[in-house]
């Protein structure tokens, strides 16, 4: 069976469709969806490792497994973005808790998290145009929550610390921890709705 | 298990941050409740979102010769 495609036609292919080719070994799919995501793949476990080094392993390991077992995704459970950004934290965190560098995850200074946090109209030229709609309204969204909830949803998802261990971490009480994280996402999810709803995300 | 207890539970899952106690329950029962399921499918998409507010850097050539 001929299952190549071209440079041209995996360019124009959505996720999903790259990921059906990917379990024909075909190569260009592949290049295709390392194309669209490594810096994403990349910089995500970097943000969680604050390592180039262990960043770049991750990242390698996370797509050679791809191309050995694109079956680990499963397209009835949601999209392969969302997928493969979880894998990706998940995996990131493993390596921070195996290594027992936690104690690395300070709280960011005003300076970082306006680093890690750029004004929400900065169009980040490296992203295709679609990640580049939702990474402006992620970014609106998180710089609209009160600095207390960012700080504790950042501390958790990059950070990968259990509610137990912001709250000692924070020295704030367990259910102080519980409200904002709920009430974070809440404002999280509302101001995605609409791509959520149109599966976008 | 109510549903109420869960659903105050998976925004928390979602995000990696609920303890382990608390994620056997929350993985327990959307095996069972459509409805839980589909709320925590809807938690866990908002919070892969979190990442792509990351200001992206470019990977480095990485070793996927043998793949390419």
């Amino acid at each position: 069976m001929n299952v190549s495609s071209s440079d041209s036609d995996c360019a124009e292919l959505g996720d999903e469709e790259l990921m059906q080719r990917l379990h024909h070994r075909d190569k260009l799919a592949f290049e295709a969806i390392f194309d669209r995501y490594g810096d994403l793949v990349y910089s995500t476990a970097l943000r969680v490792l604050r390592d180039a080094q262990l960043a770049e392993d991750v990242s390698q390991e996370i797509f050679v497994r791809l191309w050995r077992k694109p079956q680990s995704y499963v397209a009835e459970r949601g999209r392969f973005l969302t997928w493969l950004i979880s894998v990706t934290r998940n995996r990131a965190v493993d390596e921070v808790r195996s290594r027992g560098r936690r104690q690395r995850h300070e709280t960011a200074s005003p300076e970082e998290q306006e680093r890690e946090l750029p004004a929400s109209d900065a169009i980040d030229p490296a992203l295709n145009a679609q990640l580049a709609e939702q990474a402006l309204i992620v970014r609106a969204a998180l710089a609209e929550l009160p600095p207390e909830q960012r700080e504790i949803i950042e501390l958790a998802y990059f950070g990968g610390l259990t509610q137990q261990e912001i709250s000692d971490r924070l020295d704030q009480p367990l259910g102080t921890v519980k409200t904002r994280i709920r009430l974070g996402m809440q404002k999280l999810r509302a101001a995605l709705a609409p791509q959520i709803r149109s599966e976008q995300i | 298990m109510e549903c109420m207890e869960v659903r105050d539970l998976l925004d928390a899952y979602a995000l990696g941050a609920a303890e382990a106690d608390e994620a056997n329950t929350v993985e327990e029962h959307v095996g069972d409740c459509v409805r839980c399921w589909s709320s925590l499918n809807e938690a866990q998409r908002a919070a892969a979102t979190i990442a792509l507010s990351t200001v992206l850097q470019r990977a480095p050539d990485m070793k996927l010769e043998r793949i390419r």
